[in-house]
Order: C-alpha cells, then structure tokens, then sequence
C-alpha cells in the first residue's frame, strides 16, 4: 500500500513553500512592499523588479511575498474560533439533547442555510469594517458544519458500550464528555479544521477585495486584486500573480486535507482488523 | 464433470505496508457433491479467507497460490468475467455482517429480486414468487412486511435470514455460508439451522459453513475442518471428529464446549511464541517436542480417511 | 445479598401513537452472596432493561432494589456513588466497552481516582494486583484497547469492575462475541474468582448449556416477566479440576 500519493506530496510542497516564503517575507523581499516611487508606476518585470510594479510603484515580488502573511493567520485564527464554538456547543448538543440540542441544531439549520458570502457581508456592514468583524463574519459563516459534525460523532460515541461503563464506575457527565468523548474526536477534528481553512482562505481574500477585511495599503492579496482591477489589461501579472497564490494555497490545503482524512480512515481500519 | 470442489496447495496471504503476512497455509481438501462441510476454527483461524478465496471475494491486497478445482476448471485461473458467471448462480456466498451486505437504501423485497433480474431479464414474477417463498422458509410469516422493509429497520437476526435468502434467489449448486448464526439467540439459531439443513438436502449440491459454533456444525455438517492460523489441523467426518478428536487443538476445542466442562486450552508458552517455521499450535500444545518447533507436520492420513496435521500421527 | 421485588419499567413508543411498552414487569428475586442467577430469554425480553436498572443506569417506575438491605434508589438521591459502587457490570461486547483513546492503565486507574480510593502508588499496586489476578500480563497497560483481542479485553473489564471492590457484578452474555475455548477461560476465571471474592452474579444470556454450566439458580424471561425459575445445582459438581 503507498503511504502518499503524488498529489499528496504536490499539495504538501505548494504548501510548504508557500507558507515557507510568506514566514521568511521580511528576509527575502527585495523591497518594503509599502514603499511606493510614482516615478516608476506600473513598470513591467525587470532585473530590479523582478514582477513589476504596481500603480504606485511598489514592488509586485515584495507585495505577494507579503501578502499572505495576514490572510494566512487571519484564515487560521478565524477557522480555530470556530471550531472552538462549534465544538462545544457540539459536544453539549449531542450528549444532553433535550431542549438545548433543539436550540443549537436550530440556530446551525439556520446559519448553515444562509449563504455564506450573504451573511459576512451583512455582518460587516452591521460592524462595520476592518478585522475584527471580518474575523466575527466568518465565524458566524462556518461553527455551523463543526457543530454539527462534533453532535452527530458524540451521539454516535454515546451509544458506544464503553461510556455506559464510565457511568456504571461512576464517572460524571462532564467527565464522560471532556475526558473520553472529546479525545476521540481529535482525528475528526484535524479533517474539519484543515478542510475548513482552506475555505476561510478563500473567505478573507474574498471579504479582503470587497472592501471589508484588511485595508489598503495593506500588503494583502486580495485587497491586492482589488486594486489592480483597472491596471488588469495593462499589467495582468498585478492580478494574476497574487490571484494565483490565493488559488495554490486553497488547493494545496485542501488536497493535504483529503489526504489527512485518507490517512486516518485507513488507520482506523488497520486498527479494526488486528 | 465432477462437482466437486477440489483446493490443492492453497496459500493465500495479505501484502500490509510492504509485509506478505500468511493467513491460510498449505491447504489440501475436497469437498465432495452432496456434502455439507463445515470450516471451524477462532477468530483469526484464516476460515473466512479460506472460505472467501474459493469464490474470489477477497481484497485486491489478498495473494492468492494453488489451485482450486471445479466443474474441470481452476477457479483461480478464470478471468474476471468467467468468474462472474460462476458467482451467485454456481456458486454463492451468504456473507458475514449482513446488515452491512444489503443497500440501506433500497427495500428488502427489491433487492431480492434484482440479483436474479440483473443476471438475465426475464422472469421477474418467477423471482418474485421464489423470494417469498425462500423468505418463509426462513421463518418470515409475512414475506409483504419484509419485502417493504429496509435494512436498517430490521434486527441483525431478521437481516442474516433475509442476506441467507439472497444468497440462495439464483439457486446456486454451492453455498458458502460465513457465520450464518452470529449474533443470533437460541430459537433464531435453531431456525436458521433448520433451514440451512433442508437447503442442503433439496436445494444445492454441497454446502460449506464457515463457523464457530461447535454445536451448529456437529448438528449440520457431514464433514469438519478444524483451522488453526491458517493450517487445516484435523478434517474428517463430523462424528469421528467430534467424538474421539486426534489433534491436541481439536482436543482442546472440544474440551472446552460447556458440555465438556469447559476446559480451556493451556496459553501460550511465551518462550515457544517466536517459532514460525514448526507447527503453528506449538506454542499451547500439551504434546510439543522440540521437532514441533522446528518443522511443520505432514498432513498424515489415518484409517478412518482423516487427516491429522501432527507428528503423534505421522 | 441482592433483593429485587416487583421491579417494574414502561418506556413509551412513538411520540404521537403513545405505545407504552413495559419492558420490566413486576420482576422480583433474591440472590444470596457467592451464588450466581442465570437469565435467559430471547432477543428484547427485557433482559437489558433489567440489567440497566440493577446498574441504576434507569430508574426503575415501581419496585425496589436492595443491596445487603440498603434500597438502591431511595427517594431524593438518584445516584448514589457509593452505592452504586457495589454493583459492576460486564459487557457483551469487550471491544467497545473500554475507551478507544485511552490507555489501558488509564482506564483500570480511572475508577478508583473518581471514588477517591487509595493515593497514586497505592493504586498502581492494586492495578498490578488485579492484572494479575485475571492472569494478565503488565505490559498490557501500556497498549490501546484495539491492540487487545477479544479475550484479553474482557479480562481487562473483568479486572476493572474489581477496582471498586464490588459484592455483585451483572454478566451480560460475557462470551458470546467470544471464540469458545476463550469462552472457557473467561467463565473459569470467572468462576475462580466468584469462589475466592464471594462475589454473587448476575448472568444474562441465551445459551442454555453455558448458563447450565456456570448457574446456581436460572430464571426464564419473557416479555418482561420472570416466567420460570429454578436451580440447576448439577452444574456446579459437574466441574473437575484443571
């Protein structure tokens, strides 16, 4: 049996460089990409500038080394709140049914339901803009799928023969729960996570563009796309470039996601044999 | 042509992260028309995969050596598509998990019929009429209430009946049955042996049961196989087998039935666990010499047309 | 000393159609110390409803359940620990009663830490003790529960129903995911340690010879109700030595 496909190795070596490049930006850009010389505006690909310039004659190369930086952390710190939320609530959901189950399942029926770019757009306009209801929006977008995954795998591990056990020893519920119910979920909980990111990366570059994540002059490719919308026919590469680090990242996480899934049902299953 | 089925030699193992692992070691048997045999052996015994390989149903991962003869032919050398042919109406299977063995998603009565439907178009109120006859036989009263019922809202015993009738719809001349009773209780289990028996009178030609359930193969079987890791330690008739066993496994099964008084079988001597190349129930026998530990048994054959994998005999 | 008397138990069915079942039916028995009590009975005669009240794991509607005099479920407090702690079960089957994720070790540990029974080391010994007396060896702790076959598991369950110095401890078909000659060496271990820890059982299953074997007294279920009961003393003379 192969360990790692080749489209597994592909998506972890895009993903590793680009990560790699974004942590190292501050060392390898050649210029400070906010550092803007109107003398030299809209320059195609030279020795010196290796990409070009932009409309304000900052430098391409150093402005998409940089601009993921943001979105990638922004992408995780948004995916890890949700999760957060959509696990414990969860959790509670699929142990104790009852009342507080139908309220959650309801509010995840309607949030799921939504559509997603819809409700981020009125959040932000609600709040306002800027990261803090960038963050707030996508949030709300997506505990929704985590929730309602984690209360489908509890109420599944609840009818397991091992939490009667616990009760029978007299074990508590909050025990049962956070002790032996939680740590099984860990493996579906690494799929989740790294199949969501790869969703909220295209959500921040998304809400980025329109006008509602960061803000220029940010260094940040989709507020970067925004801006060289009317530059587009002169100097294409000002979209493209950051335009395709945006669609590498969100395939390369994506394909390491179903591969990480690949990984686990494959151990499970040797684990069910032996 | 002799309907016989004839294995020769068969040795099947499983290629798991780059390690060729054993599971059935040099087995020789013939299982004769008209016989009912059974495959008897724990859990990790290779009886399933034995059982298994003649029908060609295991994993891609599975390697399979030896030969396997039927009707003139070596299953093991058909191609895919003459295989198809033989499964289901030459020879069928009745699996284990039989919730897992039927479409959640489609009721019972249709499945039933479509696995005659799909291996020629006609006859579709003939297979009807076989379904529910085959279902009362399996002590549904009500063959309609089945019929519309889905997998999941049956009991595990309702759904190994309705997986058995399956089995049978295309009136195959051999059955495989892989643990046609488990996960059933006493009245349920006494029910399915009931028909298991009258099918292997009137409906096919030779039937294995793959079990472990002692009690059940001395009731239905003419012939036993007694498995131990892989090797056929003992076969012969059911009753010499059972009453005056040869091999110490067999011994030690037998012993420990409740009616015996459940004596178990010794464990494992740690010191003795790492030889590979002796016989494989070293380790536990109460019998073994130094020989045990180094070669494997012939298979010896006794007066009474058995065979003993064990040196007391050979 | 176990007293059941006139335990009864109703579940409704169907939110709308408002089926009540009753699963449990004015079921009463008593079973002595060291003494064992065979149920059997088909597939949903209530043999689980039964076991899941005696564990306090439901409460029963009507009927009491006393253990050496003290009422299980007296009114006010619903679980009482302490009580509780005197009645153990054992699963059917082994390899979904122990936490996948956890250790071993973890697991036979995790009993006697939520009684508050003896310190860390006191209770290492007494984990090594027990694996012992079910004839397992300590490097065992150290594994997950999947790397364990059938048998072992269920030592291992054995093993931590002990934890909690238990007087009874419900058996609820025990062996029957197991091969027979592991069947064997549960039930004679089984049997060993009820001899030498005066432990009473509770035995539910549905083969007949087993519960021959292994019984004092047998009870037949159906549909809720003890429809027969009777002792079966020719099984216990029937063991020989080993």
């Amino acid at each position: 049996m192969k360990l790692m496909t080749v489209k597994m190795k592909a998506a972890l070596v895009i993903l590793g460089g680009i990560l790699l490049a974004s942590a190292l930006a501050p060392l390898i850009a050649p210029w400070d990409p906010l550092a803007s010389d109107l003398a030299r505006a809209l320059e195609g690909p030279s020795g010196e500038h290796l990409l070009g310039t932009d409309n304000i004659g900052r430098d391409l190369l150093s402005r998409v080394l940089y601009g993921g930086r943001q979105s990638i952390l922004l992408a995780l710190a948004a995916t890890a709140l949700s999760m957060a939320l959509g696990f414990v609530l969860g959790l509670f959901a699929g142990y104790f049914q009852g009342g507080a189950d139908m309220v959650i399942t309801t509010a995840s029926n309607i949030f799921q339901g939504l559509p997603g770019m819809t409700l981020m757009i009125a959040v932000a306009g609600i709040m306002g803009q800027g990261v803090k209801s960038m963050l707030l929006a996508i949030v709300l977008n997506s505990w929704a799928g985590f929730s309602r995954i984690v209360r489908g795998e509890v109420m599944r591990l609840k009818r397991e023969s091992f939490v009667d056990g616990l009760k029978t020893v007299g074990a508590g519920n909050f025990r049962i729960l956070f002790l032996h119910i939680a740590p099984n979920l860990f493996g579906t909980l690494c799929v989740m996570f790294a199949t969501r990111v790869a969703g909220n990366v295209i959500a921040v570059a998304s809400m980025s563009f329109l006008g509602l994540g960061l803000q220029p002059p940010a260094p940040d490719w989709g507020v970067m796309i925004n801006d060289a919308r009317q530059y587009f026919r002169q100097r294409p590469l000002l979209v493209l470039a950051p335009g395709l680090c945006v669609v590498l990242l969100s395939l390369s996480v994506n394909l390491a996601a179903d591969g990480l899934r690949d990984w686990m049902d494959t151990r499970g299953e040797n684990a069910d044999s032996m | 042509m002799s309907r016989d089925i004839e294995i020769k030699e068969l040795n099947v193992s499983f290629m798991n992260y780059g390690r060729e692992t054993g599971v059935v070691t040099d087995v020789n048997a013939r299982f004769p028309e008209g016989s009912i045999t059974g495959l008897i052996g724990e859990s990790g015994s290779g009886k399933s995969v034995l059982g298994m390989s003649i029908p060609r149903l295991l994993p891609a991962s599975a390697k399979i050596r030896g030969s396997c003869l039927y009707d003139g032919r070596d299953l093991l050398t058909l191609s895919e598509k003459e295989m198809k042919e033989v499964r289901g109406k030459e020879i069928a299977l009745i699996p284990q998990n039989p919730t897992e063995s039927l479409n959640p998603i489609r009721v019972v009565g249709r499945q039933l019929v479509e696995c005659v439907t799909a291996h020629e178009k006609k006859g579709k109120k003939e297979a009807r009429e076989r379904r529910d006859l085959l279902l009362r036989r399996f002590g549904f009263e009500d063959p309609k209430r089945i019929n519309g019922s889905y997998s999941f809202e049956m009991s595990g015993g309702m759904n190994q009946r309705v997986v058995s009738a399956l089995g049978l719809m295309n009136r195959p001349k051999w059955v495989i049955a892989d643990e046609p009773t488990k996960g059933l209780d006493a009245i349920l289990r006494h029910q399915v042996y009931e028909v298991l028996k009258d099918i292997g009178k009137s409906e096919v030609k030779g039937m294995l049961v793959i079990t472990h359930d002692i009690i059940l193969a001395r009731a239905l079987c003419h012939r036993l196989m007694v498995l131990y890791k892989g090797c056929v330690m003992e076969q012969g008739e059911t009753k010499a087998v059972l009453e005056t066993p040869m091999h110490p496994y067999t011994r030690g099964l037998i012993g420990s039935l409740p009616e015996k008084g459940m004596h178990p079988i010794g464990r494992a001597d740690r010191e003795k666990v790492g030889c590979l190349s002796g016989c494989r129930f070293y380790p536990r026998c109460p019998w073994g010499q130094e020989r045990c530990g180094k070669e494997m048994p012939p298979e010896a054959r006794l007066l009474d047309g058995r065979t003993v994998r064990c040196f007391q005999y050979a | 000393m176990l007293e059941v008397e006139g335990l009864s138990k109703k579940f409704v069915k169907g939110v709308l159609r408002g089926q009540t079942v009753e699963a449990v039916k004015e079921v009463s028995f008593s079973l002595p110390e060291g003494k064992t009590l065979g149920i059997v009975g088909n597939s949903g005669c209530g043999k689980t409803t039964l076991a899941r009240i005696l564990l306090s794991l439901l409460t029963p509607d009507r009927g009491s359940v006393r253990i050496d005099g003290e009422e299980l479920f007296s009114k006010g407090k619903n679980r009482d620990r302490a009580r509780t702690r005197k009645i153990q079960m054992i699963f059917q089957n082994p390899e979904s009663s122990l936490d996948p994720a956890k250790k071993i070790g973890y697991s036979l540990e995790e009993p006697m830490k939520i009684h508050g029974m003896y310190d860390r080391g006191g209770r290492r010994d007494r984990i090594c003790q027990l694996m012992d007396l079910v004839d397992l060896r300590e490097d065992l702790l150290d594994r997950r529960p999947h790397q364990l076959s059938g048998g072992e598991a269920q030592r291992v369950m054995i093993a931590r129903a002990l934890t909690l110095k238990p007087k009874i401890l419900i058996l609820d078909e025990p062996t029957s995911m197991l091969d027979v000659s592991v069947q064997a060496q549960v039930l004679n271990l089984l049997k060993d340690l009820q001899e030498n820890l005066g432990l009473s059982y509770v035995f539910i299953s549905h083969d007949i010879p087993v519960v021959r074997w292994f019984c004092h007294d047998i009870a037949v279920m159906r549909q809720g109700r003890f429809v027969e009961m009777g002792s079966y003393c020719s099984g216990r003379s029937a063991r020989l030595p080993r």
